[in-house]
């Protein structure tokens, strides 16, 4: 749930990543902090297996700067992609004002996709969610690869909701500002409580 | 009144701060109320850690018989000396957390003892007054955000 403080005037606000085990979540905000001059961010936390794959989440401060006089934090958040980590995935969901969904654009991958969105929807509507007032923004990422998937298939089977969509490729950083561009814009659209009382 | 303020007037008009080498006072998601760190980004990762330490621990407890409603679960990870060490506690319905970080402490019991009363003297302090600025407040925030605004909070990065 976003927090505006109206003495300070700052805003803090959720983003999480979610999608497949491998898809690029966490390199979405690896790229985010490498591009962030070190004044705006603070030190990215990984809670990571062994091998790097996310076991609890990632974590990353961001300060945006002011928007008409609102000093900007988002915190971004990745998921375990990993089918058996649902309990963290939950956990993690709380308190979400916005969502990138990273999808691995790979054709042997569509079924995790759809799984990880499937789980996505359900866990969004345990906790309260109404799908149709939550944003969400579609990530293709991988799109770099061989043996990728049509962006119009991605689209068909994934985005039924016709929510915001970018191809992307983390590692290269295509378009992971993009993503985290659009969906900041919605989660700042989406904070309720104007100044007037 | 203003949550944060109210907290920081509590604690500049104590000497709680004194308790740990850190203090944060954070919502049940992470999104920290007050603390005694100077950079504010590592408060900030001390509130997403500790949040989601707890909730993992909560979702753990579920796995106990609570014979007794009455007792409430603090979370502790220590050594004899150095440690952190988390409480919860309750206003206008909400969970909010206290954290203390703590190295070469020669007494943590009597640490831990202080930040209880800590605890137990900011929920007081907090339910005399009414927080009740941001419910009063209708509608969003931002009726509409232009690009350019836009490309300006992001003129840091890769856009």
């Amino acid at each position: 749930m976003s927090f505006v403080n109206y003495h300070t005037k700052e805003i803090n606000c959720k983003i999480v990543y979610y999608g497949p085990g491998l898809g690029g979540k966490t390199t979405n905000i690896q790229h985010v902090y490498q591009k962030t001059s070190a004044n705006n961010k603070g030190q990215m936390v990984t809670l990571n297996t062994e091998n790097e794959r996310t076991l609890f989440f990632d974590f990353l401060p961001l300060d945006l700067g002011t928007i008409r006089g609102f000093k900007t934090r988002f915190h971004l958040y990745t998921v375990p992609g990993q089918v058996f980590y649902e309990a963290s995935r939950k956990l993690i969901l709380r308190g979400v004002d916005g969502i990138v969904f990273v999808a691995d654009s790979q054709v042997e991958k569509m079924e995790a996709n759809i799984e990880s969105l499937e789980g996505l929807k359900k866990n969004l509507v345990e906790q309260g969610h109404d799908l149709n007032k939550i944003p969400i923004v579609m990530q293709w990422n991988k799109r770099d690869l061989p043996n990728i998937i049509s962006e119009q298939d991605l689209e068909q089977k994934l985005n039924q909701l016709d929510l915001p969509s970018f191809s992307a490729s983390a590692l290269k950083g295509d378009g992971v500002f993009e993503t985290l561009k659009t969906i900041s814009k919605l989660v700042l659209l989406n904070i309720k409580g104007g100044l007037e009382r | 009144m203003n949550l944060n303020l109210l907290v920081e007037k509590f604690f500049n008009e104590n000497d709680y701060n004194r308790i740990a080498d850190k203090l944060v006072v954070m919502r049940h998601d992470g999104i920290n109320v007050y603390s005694n760190c100077e950079d504010q980004f590592e408060a900030s990762s001390i509130g997403a850690l500790v949040a989601g330490l707890w909730q993992a621990a909560e979702s753990l407890s579920s796995l106990l018989k609570k014979n007794d409603e009455f007792f409430e679960f603090r979370l502790g990870f220590d050594t004899s000396s150095e440690g952190l060490y988390v409480l919860p506690f309750t206003i206008m319905k909400s969970t909010y957390y206290v954290c203390a970080i703590y190295s070469e402490s020669s007494n943590p019991a009597k640490l831990k003892r202080n930040l209880r009363l800590l605890k137990d003297s900011l929920e007081v302090f907090l339910s005399e007054f009414s927080l009740d600025e941001e419910a009063n407040r209708k509608g969003y925030l931002f009726n509409e955000i232009s690009d350019s605004e836009m490309d300006n909070l992001f003129s840091f990065g890769g856009v």
